[in-house]
């Protein structure tokens, strides 16, 4: 346990050496103020020293791009140790910086289909691989550059990523992009993805930012089996999100889509999938796949929007992961732990 | 140039579109096949095909913009 300690006499070879004594460790010492901060094993010994004036636990603070995370239940899938590990993700996007310290580390493998090299040069694949890592941040990804550096993605490419992901056996892949098309399904990129979706790989894309018209789900947000995600903006359905045809069933879910970082916002569905995708690779620690997905819509809030712009309702991990305890609990399903 | 998504799964005909272009996408799960061509030979394709396995590549856009 850290705690932090105000003094009542200036830190001194006496105090350290008591301090010492008790096993506690010194982390650190103001030069300001009388403040010090410690761990120990025993915070009554901390309390009981003569020179402590007054102790507390350190408590954690809140970073801007966590207060997204706690919005949607995360801090309640890491506290029960659900942090993606042993999952695979193929995320299909505009590449990644390979010194990035918060999202490098998770990269196994690598593709460009852009002719531009694995690098992100579009600052996109960046953003979405962070949402990833924050939420699942002991899974492993796959780097497909599909979108090249003025944010266009050709359709080929798509082909050839997800053909890629799939003979690298994963078991998720996250489609930020998409393409404007009115479809109901039956496009050839849409049948790709459900045929790879009937082969086991479950594919999470964008729900596209061309709302609020009816029918502007963009491709392959429109595959019958792709979880297809809009996204919301101050707990609304934002007006970008695209919009289903009526009794399309489309978009399944809506994520949050907003981000701060430091000062600057982003938002859009780009910024919703991977939110969801997170948090399926997050439970898939505890949970098998099919029972997250059997339970994935049954998680959702109802925002109290209509079928076509919020699907199932707004994805909650917290919420999520009570249901699957439940239905633990009740002897069905299959939990690894 | 211009890519193209042809639908066929037939192998002489394949080998046949090969003399159009490259081939950057040859599955092994669907009988789609991605072709760079040249203008010039869409009409070719076209006829080798059927005009209804045949239309262009499409370009999509990554879904994220600056907030206010």
């Amino acid at each position: 346990m850290k705690m932090l300690a105000r003094l009542n006499v200036p830190l001194g070879p006496t105090e350290t050496e008591q301090l010492e004594r008790q096993g506690i460790s010194l982390l650190y010492a103001s030069r300001l103020c009388g403040l010090i901060g410690v761990e120990t094993e025993n915070a009554e010994a901390v309390m009981s020293l003569p020179f402590i004036k007054e102790c507390r636990e350190s408590q954690k603070g809140i970073a801007l791009f966590n207060a997204a995370l706690q919005q949607i239940g995360i801090p309640s899938l890491h506290s029960q140790a659900m942090f993606g590990a042993g999952v695979l993700i193929a995320h299909l996007n505009s590449g990644i910086i390979l010194n990035d310290p918060t999202t490098a580390y998770a990269y196994i493998e690598h593709a460009d289909f852009t002719g531009e090299g694995i690098e992100d040069y579009a600052m996109h694949g960046t953003i979405t691989s962070r949402i990833l890592t924050a939420i699942a941040p002991e899974s492993a990804l796959l780097n497909a550059k599909v979108i090249d550096r003025n944010g266009d993605v050709d359709e080929i490419a798509v082909f050839q990523a997800l053909e890629w992901a799939y003979h690298h056996d994963v078991q998720l892949a996250n489609l930020s992009f998409g393409f404007p098309c009115l479809c109901e399904g039956n496009c050839w990129l849409c049948e790709f993805v459900d045929l790879l979706s009937e082969r086991g790989l479950t594919i999470v894309t964008a729900a596209g930012n061309w709302g609020p018209e009816i029918g502007t789900v963009s491709c392959p947000g429109n595959a019958r089996q792709a979880i297809t995600v809009g996204a919301t903006s101050d707990n609304e359905i934002a007006e970008y999100s695209g919009r289903g045809l009526p009794s399309q069933g489309k978009p399944s879910l809506v994520a949050l889509g907003q981000l701060q970082i430091g000062r600057f916002r982003f938002e859009g569905t780009s910024i919703a999938t991977p939110m969801v995708t997170g948090i399926i690779a997050a439970l898939m620690e505890s949970y098998s796949k099919a029972d997250i997905l059997s339970a994935l819509f049954s998680g959702c809030e109802d925002l109290g929007y209509e079928e076509n712009e919020q699907g199932n309702g707004r994805v909650n991990g917290s919420l999520l992961s009570k249901l699957l305890n439940e239905v633990n609990r009740n002897g069905f399903g299959g939990a690894k732990k | 140039m211009t890519r193209l998504l042809v639908r066929t799964n037939n192998i002489t005909t394949i080998k046949e579109l090969k003399k159009y272009g490259e081939i950057l996408f040859l599955s092994s799960l669907t009988d789609i096949v991605g072709i760079e061509t040249k203008e010039e030979f869409i009409t070719r394709i076209q006829q080798l095909v059927g005009s209804d396995n045949v239309r262009e590549s499409k370009t999509g856009k990554m879904l994220i913009q600056r907030g206010s």
